[in-house]
């Protein structure tokens, strides 16, 4: 009962969430200079999809309905006409998912994975070499900006010394999708993402640690004679990694936000690279529904992470 | 058995003497800060080396002295013939395993048996520690106990190999008063049926003189009297043991107004030369603020760290 | 307790920087940081002239004597560039900084004193900041309004005070439990008084500390805002990288590396300076961590 009425809430919060990053777009588009008429009444546009637009968000009705209206568009799938496309923003969004996720997957997982390791070996001997190695590695890519490194990758690699592609995700000349073509291709880009935010997420796995490993039911299982070896792996490491699950999910904003970078850099053709075309072409109905399905992205991947973090603690499972 | 302990890194515990006879219900008392806990870890081995340190000492154990003994080989003691329970039961215990699984892992890895076998076990310890339903709890987890029941459950884990010594750190102070006479009833039982040697830490007299047979009290890091209960409680030698007992609350008395000691403990990184004591000592005198007291002894099993008790 | 308390300021000042100077990373820092700060101001006064008129005929021209940091697509200098542009970063980084911490204090202070229902709400309103993610808010923010370096402060200072309002709350919770306030209560001491002269500078320390921390990524979002072309402003670290972005194919890699390595050495010198600081100011914190014993027999 317990864990249901736990998901039951996270649920409620995103969705309260989904609300109010709605409404912020709706508030947004309202302060702006010139209104929403200006935004969206591109004089670019056909007379046909001005009535559309006009009949959609109700520019002549009173705000209470737009906003009403506004919030069902969103729902809907009804996000605006997008200027440099002349299709519905929607299409031209969903259209780029596939590509962002097929870079952010692979670095999420290499981040997680390698993150947990790293943060791992430095915990084992606090302070050691190996310890503040490992931390000065960390807060170095931290400062570092992504597309900083990412044009450096680029230089050495794919102009110095032509070994990887200068961009892309897959090669002109590739018809349809090939698999090693994409992941040749991968490779700088998720090079960049990852670095920067394993470093991050290192210093997280090793801050729970050690936190967890300060506990008195440590105390207790050194207590009973337990070899250090399983002291840590079993009872340490399993109350260590649970805080690093909801870490998880905030860390898909970052490694989202890096993205959006990272694909510029890299021409990689996925949401993060359609932004900047979007904003340079200041094709404001677009850039207004990439917010929503970044925030859409980040909220749905909070509540996936809770929801595995109410599965693995004992504490929300049972009661 | 005899334990001598030297000097710690911030002088936590000095000149510290005692011997526990095996079989008996021993108690350190003293107040927080008293270095109680740091003896107990220390006799276990559990002070985390880097800041801790023994400087010099034994710690006999059946003739063994547990301050030389490899890394290894003290684990293989720890948990198997001398046990430890703990302060507070709401942390104690690791959250996100089975309560069953905690018990039954002590015997897995000192007596190698396997996994089914030791779970059965741990049914077992559990039910005689007076838990009901023990078969379908083992299956759950800490959270879901209450404190008195989350003492016996590490009762239970401390047990499980049947040790010759159990230590016993404040095993009382988080629970209420109810729950507190249910543990230490269990205590004394356990004491009696096994043969089993229990050293009692705790800062309760009224707990002492309840469940032990002898006691010392400690202050400052420092041992400052030894003896059986009766003499303890009705002819206390030292000024520190007589103003705890004026302290607490007695059955056989009317007090109108507890007394309470005068001044605090002392900074145990430059701790007052002499006698730790002194500076709140009502019975002071010149010489026991330049020269540290040695133990004074009747006999062998009682001694009182004061000027006062030198046989003149 | 073994302390010495110096009465002077001056006293009090140079046993704080003896403090901060041990940790040679920050000491570095600081000075890298103070470097900069000079040239930023003395801009004018080392590049006379005007630094961003296009020199045609010198275009993208490595690094070499007369132009140490080479020259950009227009064959401006790009030392003279990178100097301009710390301004920018700087600017963005103080104010911003400055006023996200402002507001996370503020936000904190009023959460840890009242409690219930305003920590509630307030605590609410800092989660949505949490969740959402960050650059994309401000892109649309400052994209919407006009893009100007303002709106950039304004937004990044209003999107980062969750971070500063948590730290600051948990402190004030923590110091609202003390006695002192309880007697303070007692005596009728208004809410104004006992916020402004008991539960903030108490926490000036860790203030300080954690808002010199929230400054790399202040940089960091400002020169990312930049590199995405919200601010076209052509002297700017950020900007530099956007345009080099059209030119790396050829090679100039000194287009793109010096500006983001401008970028990196900042946040970086933010960052160990603000470790300095935390060092220097929060001594007893690495003294408790050096006595397990102590900690053991304080557990007792």
């Amino acid at each position: 009962m317990g864990f249901l009425s736990y998901i039951g809430k996270r649920v409620l919060v995103a969705v309260a969430l989904i609300v109010v990053v709605g409404t912020l777009n709706f508030t947004i588009l309202h302060l702006a200079p010139g209104g929403p008429e200006l935004v969206f009444l591109n004089p670019r546009i056909t007379p046909s999809a001005r009535a559309l637009i006009l009949r959609q968000f109700g520019l002549d009705k009173p705000i209470q309905i737009q906003y009403l209206l506004y919030l069902e568009g969103m729902v809907t799938g009804n996000w605006g006409l997008s200027y440099f496309y002349t299709e519905p923003a929607f299409d031209v969004i969903s259209s780029r998912i596939p590509a962002t996720l097929l870079l952010m997957v692979p670095s999420l997982i290499l981040t997680v994975s390698l993150g947990i390791l790293m943060g791992i070996a430095s915990v084992r001997k606090p302070y050691s070499f190996l310890d503040r190695f490992l931390s000065s590695f960390a807060f170095f890519f931290y400062s570092m900006p992504v597309f900083w490194l990412g044009f450096i990758l680029l230089s050495v690699f794919a102009v110095y010394v032509h070994v990887l592609p200068a961009g892309g995700m897959l090669s002109i000349t590739t018809v349809g999708f090939d698999v090693r073509d994409y992941l040749w291709h991968l490779i700088l880009p998720m090079t960049a993402l990852t670095l920067i935010n394993l470093a991050n997420f290192s210093l997280l796995v090793r801050s729970s640690m050690i936190e967890v490993l300060d506990q008195n039911y440590i105390t207790t299982a050194r207590g009973k004679g337990l070899p250090e070896r399983l002291v840590f792996y079993r009872h340490a490491l399993r109350n260590g990694l649970l805080p690093t699950v909801t870490m998880l999910g905030l860390f898909v904003g970052a490694i989202l936000t890096g993205a959006i970078l990272t694909e510029t850099v890299f021409s990689w053709p996925g949401l993060g690279s359609l932004t900047y075309a979007s904003i340079t072409s200041r094709d404001y109905p677009v850039v207004l529904a990439l917010f929503f399905m970044f925030s859409i992205l980040t909220i749905f991947s909070n509540l996936i992470t809770d929801i595995v973090y109410g599965l693995l603690d004992p504490r929300i499972t049972y009661d | 058995m005899r334990f001598y302990l030297g000097a710690g890194v911030v002088n936590a515990v000095e000149h510290l003497s005692f011997n526990v006879r095996r079989g008996a219900s021993f108690g350190i008392v003293g107040e927080s800060g008293s270095g109680k806990t740091v003896t107990a870890l220390t006799i276990m081995g559990l002070l985390a080396r880097p800041p801790g340190r023994v400087d010099s000492g034994t710690i006999s154990y059946n003739g063994i002295d547990l301050l030389k003994l490899k890394d290894e080989e003290m684990r293989r003691i720890r948990g198997k013939r001398i046990a430890m329970v703990y302060q507070d039961p709401m942390t104690s215990l690791n959250p996100v395993l089975r309560v069953g699984f905690q018990i039954a892992e002590t015997l897995m890895v000192h007596e190698k048996i396997a996994r089914h076998q030791a779970e059965a076990r741990a049914v077992e310890l559990m039910e005689s520690m007076g838990i009901p339903e023990a078969e379908k709890r083992t299956k759950e987890y800490p959270h879901q106990f209450s404190g008195g029941m989350r003492q016996r459950i590490m009762i239970a884990m401390a047990l499980a190999t049947n040790p010759d010594l159990l230590i016993a750190d404040e095993p009382t102070t988080a629970l209420d008063v109810i729950t507190q006479s249910q543990i230490l009833g269990l205590l004394r039982d356990l004491e009696r049926k096994r043969n089993m040697t229990v050293v009692l830490i705790t800062h309760d007299l009224g707990i002492v003189a309840q469940v032990c047979d002898e006691a010392l009290v400690m202050y400052a890091g420092h041992g400052m009297e030894r003896g059986s209960i009766q003499d303890i409680f009705s002819k206390p030698k030292h000024p520190y043991t007589r103003g705890l007992l004026e302290s607490t609350t007695r059955a056989d008395r009317e007090i109108e107004r507890l007394s309470s000691i005068p001044g605090t403990i002392p900074d145990l990184i430059n701790p007052p030369v002499g006698c730790r004591f002194q500076p709140r000592c009502p019975v002071a005198y010149d010489r026991c603020s330049k020269q540290e007291p040695p133990p004074f002894s009747q006999n062998s099993d009682a001694y009182s760290k004061c000027w006062q008790s030198e046989p003149s | 307790m073994i302390s010495t308390t110096p009465k002077s300021l001056l006293a009090k000042a140079s046993s704080f920087w003896r403090s901060y100077s041990r940790n040679r990373g920050a000491l570095f820092a600081f000075f890298f940081l103070v470097a900069l700060i000079l040239a930023a101001l003395l801009a004018n006064y080392i590049f006379p002239g005007d630094v961003e008129a296009p020199n045609i005929g010198n275009e993208m021209l490595p690094p070499s004597f007369s132009a140490i940091l080479g020259t950009d697509y227009l064959g401006r200098d790009q030392l003279a560039l990178l100097v301009f542009g710390a301004r920018t970063s700087l600017i963005v980084a103080f104010a911003a900084g400055g006023l996200l911490a402002v507001v996370g204090t503020m936000a904190g202070l009023l959460a840890g004193y009242f409690g219930g229902r305003t920590d509630g709400l307030i605590m609410r309103i800092a989660d949505v900041f949490l969740t959402i993610p960050i650059l994309p808010l401000i892109l649309v923010i400052v994209a919407f309004a006009s893009p100007n370096l303002l709106n950039v402060m304004f937004a990044i200072g209003l999107t980062g005070w969750p971070v500063m309002a948590r730290v600051v709350r948990s402190d004030s919770l923590a110091l609202m439990k003390r006695e002192f306030i309880e007697i303070e209560r007692v005596m009728g001491a208004s809410s104004a008084r006992i916020l402004f002269k008991h539960l903030l500078p108490n926490q000036l320390n860790s203030i300080l500390v954690y808002a010199s921390l929230s400054i790399p990524a202040v940089i960091l979002t400002e020169a990312s805002l930049e590199f995405l072309g919200l601010t076209p402003l052509s002297v700017s670290w950020g900007f530099m990288l956007n345009v080099s972005m059209s030119y790396w194919i050829r090679g100039t890699w000194w287009m793109s590396f010096f500006p983001g390595f401008a970028i990196f050495m900042t946040a970086l010198s933010f960052y160990f300076v603000s470790e300095g600081l935390k060092e220097a100011l929060n001594p007893k914190l690495k003294r408790r961590r050096e006595s397990l014993a102590v900690q053991v027999a304080e557990r007792k």
